[in-house]
């Protein structure tokens, strides 16, 4: 347990060092990392992949995977929170010396919340999408990269955020497979509304 | 302004944007602005990119919800009303420039209705056949 804390502080530092080579790159990864790009550019695939379809059964399966996706963030949330309850670990910039590109979090760095959610909107995508899932992921990719490039996450952090993510879809995908009509009744129920 | 209310601004304006830009994909000329997809696409673009920079711009984005930033819950708070926001806005917009579309036979099929008809008028039609269902029913089931 030890080496591996050790190795990912050491991967952190090597990442963080390139802080300063470039202003220009770490003026873009300030925007990547802000709370608001990502999540809310994730927010609108899943809505924009609810109504862009010509295709019926095609525009149907999206529906279904925004569903699960989209519960699937207050699932991967709840299980950041009880993960809290029994494990704290303190933010790189608590313990070492490092260059910060964002405000200093003071909630518990593992598991990545914003990972966590975002990696389950990907992955609800991805189940009905498997294109727009991976672009997703390239971008869950790009974003988890920048939180520790500005020196808020152990890359250890991110791994776990994501391991959340994807577990958080998976259960819900077979809490779905069991309520089954349940879900699909409720699709019906939103397109005799004309919202689906 | 404050950041909060700057958000909610920018999840208004590209909800309505990635609702322009999707509805002229999926072919529901119910829900465009302009009746021309493809400058309904354009005016998507220019509406997501345009508010996205708007935001950005000017920087200092990057605050913790103690100073002056909004905490988790907020912003999923912000998103949900901005996004509903966006969507009242596009439907009773669209009901209103499109009233003169001519309603099809069938709009009981969801969104594939609004290829033809206006938001308004898929809904009003399917709240008819649920309220003549409803009578239908409960006569047939009444004891008087």
């Amino acid at each position: 347990m030890e080496t591996v804390s050790q190795i990912d502080t050491e991967i952190f530092l090597w990442i963080n060092s390139w802080v300063g080579t470039s202003l220009i790159f770490d003026r873009v990864i300030q925007w990547i990392v802000s709370d608001y790009l990502i999540p809310v550019i994730f927010s609108v695939v899943l809505l924009g992949l609810w109504f862009g379809w010509a295709d019926q059964a095609m525009r149907e399966r999206h529906q279904r995977g925004v569903m699960l996706g989209g519960a699937s963030v207050g699932i991967a949330n709840i299980m950041v929170k009880i993960s809290n309850v029994f494990y704290f670990r303190h933010r790189p910039f608590d313990s070492i010396d490092v260059s910060l590109l964002f405000y200093p979090p003071t909630d518990s760095s593992f598991p990545a919340n914003p990972i966590a959610i975002t990696v389950a909107m990907a992955t609800g995508v991805w189940m009905a999408n498997r294109r727009i899932g991976t672009l997703m992921y390239i971008g869950v990719f790009v974003y988890g990269f920048s939180r520790v490039y500005a020196g808020v996450f152990y890359p250890l952090d991110v791994v776990g955020g994501a391991l959340i993510g994807i577990s958080a879809v998976c259960l819900l995908q077979i809490v779905f497979k069991r309520i089954e009509p349940v879900p699909t009744l409720c699709l019906r129920l939103v397109r005799f509304l004309c919202f689906a | 302004m404050t950041l909060g209310q700057e958000y909610l601004i920018l999840v208004f304006l590209v909800c309505c944007g990635v609702l322009q830009v999707s509805a002229s994909f999926g072919g529901l000329k119910g829900l465009l602005f302009i009746g021309n997809r493809r400058f309904s696409a354009a005016l998507g673009i220019v509406m997501i990119l345009g508010a996205l920079m708007w935001f950005f711009w000017s920087g200092g984005r990057n605050l913790p919800d103690t100073g002056g930033g909004i905490a988790g819950a907020s912003q999923f708070a912000y998103f949900v009303l901005g996004g509903f926001l966006a969507l009242l806005f596009t439907f009773v917009v669209t009901s209103l420039t499109n009233f003169n579309r001519a309603p099809s036979g069938d709009t009981t099929d969801g969104l594939p209705s609004l290829k033809e008809t206006t938001f308004g008028q898929a809904l009003s039609h399917n709240l008819g056949i649920a309220w003549k269902l409803y009578r239908r029913l409960t006569r047939k089931y009444s004891s008087g």
